[in-house]
């Protein structure tokens, strides 16, 4: 009798091992998880503000996309400010290359540029609007058109990392084509000081 | 003493990328093309190369190639880091002695349990 108690007890321990085991897996997986996002964001972000130059910048933006999400096919669209379109400023592969500009709230894209929310589709993986902070709307758009062969959707981490992407993403682009269009910078410390005060 | 990885690549975001996926618990030294790769396993003599392919100056594969004809380094194992489309580069690295093949976009998982592996057989 007293034997059959102690093998109940000792089958319950084993299993409560188990499932503590178990759990413990999971939450290494969760940990795991949350160190790859956490790292891809942290070179992502790194990257996109490495510099304020527009080349670099758009350099910046590609790398990003193509080492960090997995995808070698994309545009990067900008608003024109003479017209209202967004018009390609940027491109690489195939299908990306024969992408067209597009009006605000036109299509996908331009349902993107329009709401400022990230819009996943079939017909182009997503696009990822650029929302300024210097002026309202979005002033640009990537849009993915293809992943690499060998990886078949975005995972929730790229999905995630998107999301980041798109608002650091926009603020470098943002800084470097105001900078690229600026006559002249700044540069002595009461050029600076006027700087900040029309700035408040 | 910590293994020292020699990772190569063109692109500060890969180069960075595979320090923080790894962690701390090795050291890294890094180079931005094929040419520069070579020069450094000559010197600092690494315990294992990360490697990609396209590069500019001198490609992946050129690298390889002296890596392993080289008396002083043909001994350190070589990962190439590829796009997976890239099924012709992948065949002649084997030729050439390429110990493993890691793809791009790069996976934590993967890329750690494969530095691991070749590091400690």
């Amino acid at each position: 009798m007293r034997t059959e108690a102690a093998k109940t007890r000792l089958d319950d321990l084993l299993s409560e091992a188990r499932r503590s085991a178990d759990e413990l897996i999971e939450e290494l997986h969760q940990v795991g998880d949350q160190h790859d996002l956490i790292s891809h964001l942290f070179v992502g972000v790194a990257q996109l503000h490495a510099s304020l130059k527009l080349s670099d910048i758009v350099a910046a933006l590609a790398e990003t996309l193509i080492n960090l999400v997995g995808s070698e096919d994309f545009a990067l669209f900008v608003r024109d400010a003479a017209t209202g379109r967004f018009e390609k400023l940027w491109s690489t592969g195939a299908n990306a290359a024969h992408l067209g500009g597009f009006a605000d709230g036109q299509g996908t894209f331009g349902r993107a540029v329009a709401t400022g929310a990230i819009v996943y589709d079939s017909g182009s993986v997503a696009t990822i609007p650029l929302a300024g902070s210097l002026s309202p709307g979005c002033f640009g758009a990537v849009v993915m058109c293809r992943l690499v062969g060998h990886k078949p959707s975005l995972t929730e981490r790229d999905h995630q990392f998107l999301l980041t992407f798109a608002d650091h993403g926009a603020r470098a682009l943002e800084a470097a084509i105001r900078l690229a269009q600026a006559p002249s910078t700044p540069t002595s410390i009461a050029d600076l000081r006027r700087a900040l005060e029309e700035a408040r | 003493m910590r293994k020292r990885i020699l990772l190569v690549d063109d692109t500060l975001t890969v180069l960075t990328l595979e320090q923080v996926l790894l962690g701390p618990e090795y050291e890294f030294i890094t180079a931005k093309n094929g040419s520069d790769a070579f020069k450094t396993a000559l010197e600092r003599k690494p315990d294992l190369i990360l490697m990609d392919i396209n590069m500019p100056v001198m490609d992946g594969i050129e690298s390889l190639r002296r890596l392993k004809s080289d008396e002083a380094t043909k001994l350190i194992p070589v990962v190439m880091v590829t796009m997976r489309s890239e099924v012709e580069n992948q065949a002649r690295c084997r030729e050439l002695g390429c110990d493993e093949f890691l793809t791009k976009p790069l996976e934590r998982d993967r890329l750690q349990a494969t530095v691991k592996r070749i590091l400690t057989r």
